[in-house]
């Protein structure tokens, strides 16, 4: 079989089963299995096996189970409102300082866990009401709301950037950190535009006299930083201990999880309920994301077997396109991919296609795979089919989804602006991995 | 308040489905075990190696036999509960008898898929079992002890597809993590 046929025949295939509606890893079984039937023979039983066994006993991905129970016990914990109150405080009296709030939250969120959906749907029952009511402007108030969970899987941790890097087979460390910068730059992008559009548009963000002040954010901006600290506890146990090499994203994600528990003992909410909740829900969503690698691995294999990732490198290679125009179509079909597609699913093919370009073209890995992960961030926001629109929706199920769709798109187009700028200064994304101990 | 006439006496088939349950509902709570054994054995792992300076041989093999326990016991409640990754852009406007048609072909598909992945996998691991291969040291144990998780996790799930299948129970689209 030529490679041009497997690669078209096995993607075609794919795309079909998944546009039907199979579930994602059976999509991948189903490739994998008829494989193993038409292809290998009874020989490749052992490989399809191995794939999976393999892939499931990989330790970088036991950092996935892990930082989604830290998320898990930190939303249960009590921390989240100690947070928010705190940041309340801190933002202090100035015009749409809800919008702010939302994206400082969002931020710091992002440092403590890394899903985009479960703070989309946190932010839209628990200030998007409140911004409605003090008259914030919807569509603005949407959009912070998305944006600002977006920012989430690329400040560390991330699962998708565990996801990425063990794929990429580059160090998943160093991936992590190369997410701090450019998060912080999203962050501050996001409240330029707010704050500017507030200026121009006074009427987006009520009278700051109009504002209630709430009791419990009183007292001094000291004491709000001083309640914060604990939580920034929980940000040096995973990401600290990376940065000073003391401990590997896994260990340091284990760290994070006794660090979440000893937070929730000091805010009283632990329990055995919140521990038997956190850790079937982590087992829940851990076991869909891993259940997909899992079963899509041997696709890559397959690509690899057939010389069709290779091949496709070098005809590519033949066309002989300046980096700059590699870059952006290697940027621009994930971009639009994403937005109908799962992330996990294209990631898992897209990954192996892109590897031997990568190096044909003497990319940094880091900084590919950090604009990568921002792309596949995007598409989590980018209409119609993102995932963090719905997780909104479903949280406030009386806003139209034109009316979300279109909070989303300014958001977008500064997320792809702040990814010019990182492609013009890659020091942005690469400065900080460099200055890691270890992987 | 409403009265409730005599219960039918449960079928064979009712009884294996409820034993079914049960057993998946057994691993499911394992899986949660089993990441709780993750978080705690990396965690020994960072205090015995940087406080007393005694790293631990055991507790990266544990963790990775864990991690694929974990998913494979999960996978069988993730399938009775349809809480799989699906686009449902063409789910969610099919309708009446070709949305009935797209979900037993599904269903059919998936069952297909993962019986023939639990034969695959099963197939592998009683050669494991047959020519005695153990996982590599320090913490060397037989490896059809661990890649047994998978046949089971795989050949539940293909039974809970053809459960839905046949019983019509198709779940709705709100049930299943979608997009």
């Amino acid at each position: 079989m030529t490679w041009w046929a497997a690669l078209s025949g096995g993607v075609s295939l794919l795309l079909v089963l998944l546009f039907l509606g199979v579930p994602v890893f059976v999509a991948f079984l189903i490739l994998n299995v008829a494989s193993v039937l038409v292809i290998l023979g009874p020989s490749g039983f052992g490989m399809f096996a191995n794939s999976i066994y393999t892939t499931g006993t990989n330790s970088t991905l036991a950092a996935v189970p892990l930082f989604i129970l830290m998320g898990e016990i930190l939303f249960r914990s009590g921390a989240m409102e100690v947070l928010f109150d705190s940041m309340d405080r801190l933002v202090g009296r100035i015009r749409g300082r809800q919008y702010v709030l939302c994206i400082l939250l969002s931020a710091i969120l992002g440092a403590l866990s890394g899903a985009a959906m479960a703070v989309a749907g946190l932010l839209g029952r628990s200030l998007f009401p409140t911004m409605r009511r003090r008259g914030y402007d919807l569509h603005l108030s949407a959009g912070t709301i998305l944006a600002g969970a977006s920012l989430d899987p690329i400040i560390p941790p991330s699962v998708l950037a565990i996801i990425i890097a063990t794929l990429a087979q580059i160090s998943t460390g160093k991936l992590l950190v190369a997410g701090i910068v450019p998060g912080l730059l999203l962050t501050v992008m996001f409240l330029v535009y707010v704050l500017i559009r507030v200026r121009i548009n006074p009427r987006l963000a009520p009278d700051i006299d109009a504002e209630a002040v709430d009791r419990r954010t009183g007292g001094s901006a000291f004491m709000a930083l001083v309640r914060m600290l604990p939580s920034a506890l929980i940000f040096f146990l995973v990401m600290g201990l990376v940065m000073l090499g003391v401990a590997t994203p896994t260990e340091a994600a284990a760290t994070g999880v006794f660090g979440a528990l000893v937070l929730a003992v000091f805010y009283g909410g632990l329990s055995r309920k919140l521990i038997a909740d956190a850790l079937t829900s982590a087992a829940t969503v851990a076991g869909l994301l891993l259940l997909v690698m899992c079963c899509a691995v041997m696709f890559s294999q397959l690509l690899t077997l057939t010389g069709a990732a290779r091949q496709l490198g070098e005809f590519v290679a033949g066309l002989e396109l300046p980096a700059a125009a590699m870059l952006f179509a290697m940027m621009a079909l994930p971009f639009v991919l994403f937005m109908i597609l799962d992330q996990i699913a294209l990631m898992l093919v897209l990954i192996p296609i892109y590897q031997p370009l990568i190096k044909l073209y003497g990319f940094d890995e880091i900084w590919f795979w950090t604009l990568f992960l921002i792309v596949a961030t995007v598409g989590g926001l980018s209409p119609p089919f993102g995932y963090t629109l719905f997780a909104l929706k479903s949280a406030a199920p009386d806003v139209r989804m034109s009316d979300i769709y279109q909070s989303a798109w300014p958001f977008v187009w500064i997320i792809v602006l702040g990814m010019l700028i990182m492609v013009v200064f890659p020091e942005i994304i690469t400065f900080l991995p460099g200055l890691t101990a270890r992987t | 308040m409403t009265r409730q006439g005599p219960r039918a006496a449960p079928t064979f088939a009712n009884r294996i489905g409820a034993a079914h349950d049960v057993v998946t509902g057994i691993g499911f709570g394992g899986a949660a075990l089993c990441n709780a054994l993750i978080a705690v054995s990396f965690c020994y792992e960072v205090v015995s190696r940087y406080f007393f300076n005694a790293p631990t041989e055991w507790a990266t093999p544990l963790v990775t036999y864990s991690l694929l326990a974990m998913i494979f016991l999960a996978l069988p409640e993730l399938t009775r509960r349809a809480a799989h990754i699906v686009i449902n852009l063409l789910l969610d406007r099919a309708t009446g008898t070709s949305a009935r048609v797209l979900h037993a072909g599904i269903r059919a598909a998936a069952a297909t898929a993962c019986l023939l992945a639990a034969w695959f996998s099963a197939d592998a691991t009683l050669g494991q079992f047959g020519q005695r291969v153990w996982t590599n040291p320090p913490l060397a144990v037989p490896k059809w002890v661990i890649s047994a998780f998978i046949p089971y996790g795989m050949l539940s799930a293909g039974i809970y597809f053809l459960r839905q299948l046949f019983t019509g129970r198709m779940p709705s689209a709100s049930e299943e993590v979608n997009r």
